[in-house]
């Protein structure tokens, strides 16, 4: 399961997605909106997904965990526009033969797609709005800002 | 000379300041991707101003700057995605753009 939705992620149905015979474990990520970032109220979060290439570079993190992971299975699910506080907008779910390769294979999950995943995240909060990932953003003088390529 | 058509996307910070979706834009044949930034820049004002970064996708594959265009293709220019300057380095892959150097 590859998708990009704009209603709410049944987070069941992802975990359903991955389950089986085979499966010793199942480790889901689940990345909620919170109300704060970088000290900023935020009042809400959208979305947006370049939806057809997405799908494709999702589909690509999904088949290397499986030749990482033998035996593992990948359901992956990402909000597209407005997210409510709260909401979860993206869910992952990995299923391995063993608990240690789920927890790893599903933080390279993550981390791959919020590498590569071509979708972006405008945060409008108090007075004001920005994209996430601009000069805008990562200049705001926190310290973990600059890692961009 | 012949010319090729491509169509070019635009996404979040970059759709917004440009005010375009999406546009077909005529190039020389052989053209690359830097040849294509080059002319974004010279026609819409393109930079990387106030993006960080942009990375350049062709047919939703990232591609590098000497990539050349054929006619019919998608070129999307990608600013930076949702992962942000607060994500932590997963030890990951570089999307395509260091096969040859």
């Amino acid at each position: 399961m590859i998708e990009i939705t704009d209603t709410i992620i049944d987070v069941a149905a992802v975990e359903a997605a991955v389950g089986g015979p085979g499966a010793g474990a199942v480790v889901t990520f689940m990345g909620t909106t919170r109300d704060s970032n970088r000290g900023r109220r935020v009042i809400s979060l959208e979305y947006e997904v370049y939806a057809e290439m997405a799908v494709e570079q999702l589909t690509g993190i999904a088949d290397d965990i499986r030749s990482r992971w033998p035996g593992s299975a990948v359901a992956m699910v990402h909000r597209n526009g407005k997210v409510e506080i709260g909401e979860a907008s993206v869910v992952i779910a990995v299923s391995t033969p063993h608990r240690a390769e789920a927890f790893e294979a599903c933080r390279y999950a993550i981390d791959q797609l919020k590498h590569v995943a071509p979708i972006w995240k405008k945060e409008t909060f108090e007075g004001g709005e920005v994209w996430i990932g601009s000069l805008a953003d990562c200049d705001h003088g926190d310290d973990d800002h600059g890692d961009d390529d | 000379m012949s010319a090729i058509s491509i169509r070019v996307l635009y996404f979040g910070i970059v759709r917004e300041r440009l005010g375009l979706d999406d546009e077909q834009l005529q190039l020389a044949a052989d053209s690359t991707v830097a040849e294509l930034l080059a002319e974004l820049s010279h026609k819409r004002g393109l930079n990387e101003a106030g993006v960080a970064s942009l990375r350049v996708a062709v047919n939703r594959e990232y591609v590098d700057n000497g990539h050349k265009l054929a006619d019919g293709d998608e070129a999307a220019i990608i600013p930076p995605v949702s992962g942000g300057c607060d994500r932590e380095e997963p030890g990951r892959k570089e999307p395509g753009d260091r096969e040859t150097g």
